[in-house]
């Protein structure tokens, strides 16, 4: 079992519609695929479209957790400094 | 790299608790503070982005003693920019009343996407997605990378508050409840209507498909 929901056998498992996997894609995307429990794996499995839907999201946090490595900050910057500069005064070093 | 002496001598991942002697070399602070940035700017008019996070900076190495270790130090260190962007803009932290108006006036990106209740093929896609965003040989990857950011600036502001900290900076549900001082479910559902009309936006640029029924409109 896990927390998207019991891990049911194929011969238990209800049949799940692509809305039911719309509501649950975001979950989905915070775990691992092995976490995934049967109902979503047979879907994706029988439904392409879901199957792309998912790879779509999959790309999109791609290229977004892309922006985190285009705006490095080099430890030379002047913005940098000015905060070293700043925070090693008495005034607000540590007491 | 000159370090400076703040409060404990781990790296800031590290820090302990209730303060001490520490050293903050450059390079941890620039590796910070891009992030920083990006989260400023979803809350805080351009101009005065760079002087809130240099003043977050230097409340953060004055105060470090004031760190108790129930979060990370890296979302703590994000609350006190959070704090010091609302007390820029002088507004209140707390603003659930106008936020559930504002979520429940929302346009579903994949509305007209699925065959309604009724249908023989009810829950089934009726226009389904075509292929992934990214193509095999990831030419186009630049520009779509591009796209990307461009569409995530133009979110609602806590739609894209959320993406940012979930998906660009990587923090967790629990960290940006915290962070941006709200319950879990409407995390969720910030979260999901910001991807969605990011992947709307962009199944639309990128393949014309799915686009607003009228071409002077947009996802975003």
């Amino acid at each position: 079992m896990n927390n998207l929901g019991n891990d049911v056998g194929p011969a238990d498992a209800s049949e799940m519609d692509c809305v039911d996997f719309l509501r649950r894609v975001d979950e989905l995307l915070d775990v691992d695929d092995d976490m995934w429990d049967t109902r979503v794996r047979r879907h994706l499995m029988d439904c392409p479209p879901c199957r792309v839907f998912l790879e779509q999201l999959q790309d999109l946090r791609e290229l977004l957790r892309a922006a985190s490595t285009q705006d490095l900050v080099p430890p030379d910057d002047p913005r940098i400094a000015a905060i070293m500069s700043l925070s090693s005064s008495k005034e607000i070093g540590p007491k | 790299m000159r370090a400076v002496t703040a409060y404990r001598s781990s790296p800031p991942a590290h820090v302990c608790a209730g303060g001490g002697d520490a050293t903050w070399t450059a390079e941890q602070i620039a590796e910070l503070y891009p992030g920083m940035v990006r989260f400023a700017r979803t809350m805080l008019p351009a101009s005065v982005v760079e002087d809130v996070v240099q003043e977050t900076w230097i409340a953060v190495l004055k105060g470090i003693e004031r760190f108790e270790g129930r979060s990370t130090l890296r979302t703590w260190i994000y609350a006190v920019l959070r704090n010091k962007a609302c007390r820029a803009l002088g507004i209140e932290t707390r603003r659930r009343d106008r936020e559930e108006a504002e979520l429940s006036d929302e346009v579903d990106p994949l509305a007209g996407r699925l065959h309604p209740a009724g249908h023989p093929d009810a829950g089934h896609w009726s226009v389904p997605p075509s292929t992934r965003f990214i193509p095999e040989e990831r030419a186009a990857v630049s520009e779509l990378r591009e796209k990307v950011r461009e569409a995530l600036d133009r979110l609602p502001e806590r739609q894209r508050q959320v993406v940012l900290l979930r998906d660009v900076e990587g923090f967790s549900a629990d960290e940006v409840c915290e962070l941006l001082d709200i319950d879990p479910g409407n995390q969720r559902i910030l979260l999901h209507r910001g991807r969605g009309k990011l992947r709307a936006y962009l199944e639309c640029y990128h393949f014309g498909r799915g686009c607003p029924e009228n071409d002077s409109e947009s996802w975003l």
